[in-house]
């Protein structure tokens, strides 16, 4: 039986910013509904990778595609219906209410208000959907970040940090949402993240960079995980070795 | 999708507070100026101060404040987005890099035309309420009547308005290489007060943008004087050089966008 074709495809990515190489030939596919953790150090590359692959930086090499269409240097901007991100942090205009924001990307999207107030209740920001984005805690701002991200019903969700400087409630609340959007909705979700246990609890497989190179990709059930948590102490051991000589 | 993005640039806008601010400045200054000019006597009665004479003074000190404005909504418009991140909230939809600079460049152009008719008409206001739309007249002689004028007046901001629209295209192109939205207005309105003053000291100046902006209401001045005025330069020269610095600062602004890697 042959395996479906993947939702992302990635072969070759790289970024070069003059001498330093940021990415190196990222290699690696997502099958439909899986969910795929990114992990790796700070500089590793993961944040690059992201970038790329949400249309914000050009690739020195390489190409993406999604369900099978190649989704970097085209013209087209029409397979980004298809994916659904927060990139770094959710940003929006601090102005405007939480509501306001949500219905502007909605009127891009095509997406109808219904929707908006579906996601709000799902968030569970109805009640403070009014208030200025600006006077959002982090806690509510990854939340509506969220919302956008499944918005329009993406088949590719790309996550980067949803949970960095939440408290613990607060980090529960979006793993959870997460689990329930990505499952209920059957999306593909590529999370990028620097805690171990979120991508062991929300994620199939997990991919772990390493100087803007990918040096493991590893299925996480059956305790994939004590795999990746031995590449971390192998790093950790090499950078402490580096720093002695 | 352009109209769309117009759209929520103008709602952005009118959720801030310091649009409010600099509307008001824009209103306020060359109102006093223009009733200052107005209420103080003239030494002789060759310095009366005529209609046309009256709303050219106070659109010249409008247009002054406008450049300004201009400069920095222009200079924010993408910097501000860089700095707030909202940038790579935008382009990671599917929105054309081409489209949200059309759109940032219709919607301040449209807001500089808008903010010029309205400053336009508060001029005329002024000049109804105090000196009154009369001919212009020197020793009891009419030198030129309303009918004759008007035309002028309305040309005037027909070919200022046409000088905005590269001083938009600059300024936004500007606010692309700033992820600081400061410094993008800063260095934006120091370039743009640089190149409006280096228009004027040079030869070449003539071929710059910034050169035509107030050659217009200087006619009108002229005219209001009852001096005899002409239109080639405006007419011939200045449009072609607004149109010319417009597409190639617009192009200029949409390749850098098109180009770089979204900061942030």
């Amino acid at each position: 039986m042959s395996s479906p074709e993947p939702i992302l495809r990635v072969e070759g990515l790289s970024k070069r910013y003059g001498a330093f190489e940021a990415l190196r030939g990222l290699t690696f596919s997502i099958a439909p509904g899986e969910t795929v953790g990114m992990l790796g150090r700070n500089g590793a590359g993961k944040s690059t990778a992201i970038r790329i692959l949400c249309g914000l930086a050009r690739p020195s090499a390489g190409q993406a595609w999604l369900r099978g269409e190649p989704m970097l240097g085209t013209r087209s901007v029409a397979h980004r219906r298809l994916i659904g991100a927060v990139v770094e942090a959710p940003r929006f205009y601090p102005q405007l209410s939480g509501r306001r924001n949500l219905l502007q990307l909605a009127r891009l999207l095509g997406v109808d208000a219904a929707r908006v107030e579906a996601l709000l209740a799902r968030v569970e920001l109805t009640e403070r959907a009014d208030v200025a984005f600006g006077r959002y805690s982090m806690g509510m701002k990854q939340r509506l970040g969220l919302a956008a991200a499944f918005l329009h019903r993406p088949a590719l969700a790309i996550l980067d940090e949803p949970t960095t400087g939440l408290d613990p409630v607060g980090q529960r609340q979006v793993r959870d949402l997460i689990r329930q959007l990505a499952g209920s909705e059957g999306v593909s979700t590529l999370l990028c993240s620097h805690q171990l246990d979120e991508v062991a609890e929300l994620c199939g497989r997990a991919l772990v960079l390493e100087r803007g190179a990918l040096i493991l990709e590893q299925p996480l059930a059956a305790g994939g995980i004590a795999a990746v948590e031995a590449c971390f102490r192998e790093m950790a051991a090499r950078t402490r070795a580096e720093g002695a000589a | 999708m352009i109209a769309e993005l117009m759209r929520q640039e103008l709602r952005k806008l009118a959720a801030q507070r310091y649009p409010y601010v600099l509307l008001l400045a824009l209103a306020a200054l060359p109102v006093l100026r223009m009733l200052s000019l107005a209420w103080t006597p003239p030494p002789t009665a060759l310095d009366v101060v005529s209609a046309p004479q009256l709303w050219a003074e106070g659109m010249a000190w409008a247009l002054r404040l406008l450049v300004f404005v201009v400069l920095v909504q222009g200079a924010l418009a993408f910097s501000q987005e860089f700095a707030l991140g909202t940038a790579k909230t935008m382009l990671t939809l599917p929105v054309r890099r081409r489209d949200w600079c059309a759109a940032k460049l219709a919607t301040l152009v449209l807001l500089a035309w808008a903010l010029l008719g309205a400053l336009a008409l508060l001029a005329a206001a002024v000049v109804a309420a105090s000196t009154g739309w009369e001919p212009v007249v020197r020793e009891g002689l009419v030198l030129r009547s309303v009918a004759e004028y008007r035309g002028a007046l309305l040309l005037a901001l027909a070919l200022s308005a046409v000088q905005l629209v590269p001083l938009c295209a600059f300024a936004l192109l500007v606010g692309g290489f700033f992820s600081n939205s400061g410094a993008a207005v800063g260095v934006a309105v120091l370039l743009g007060m640089a190149l409006e003053s280096a228009g004027g000291l040079l030869q070449a100046g003539r071929f710059g943008f910034l050169y035509h902006l107030h050659r217009p209401l200087g006619l009108v001045e002229r005219l209001g004087k009852g001096l005899p005025i002409a239109w080639d330069e405006p007419l011939r020269l200045g449009l072609p050089v607004a149109l010319g610095w417009a597409v190639g600062l617009a192009a200029l602004a949409w390749w850098r966008l098109e180009r770089m890697d979204i900061p942030g």
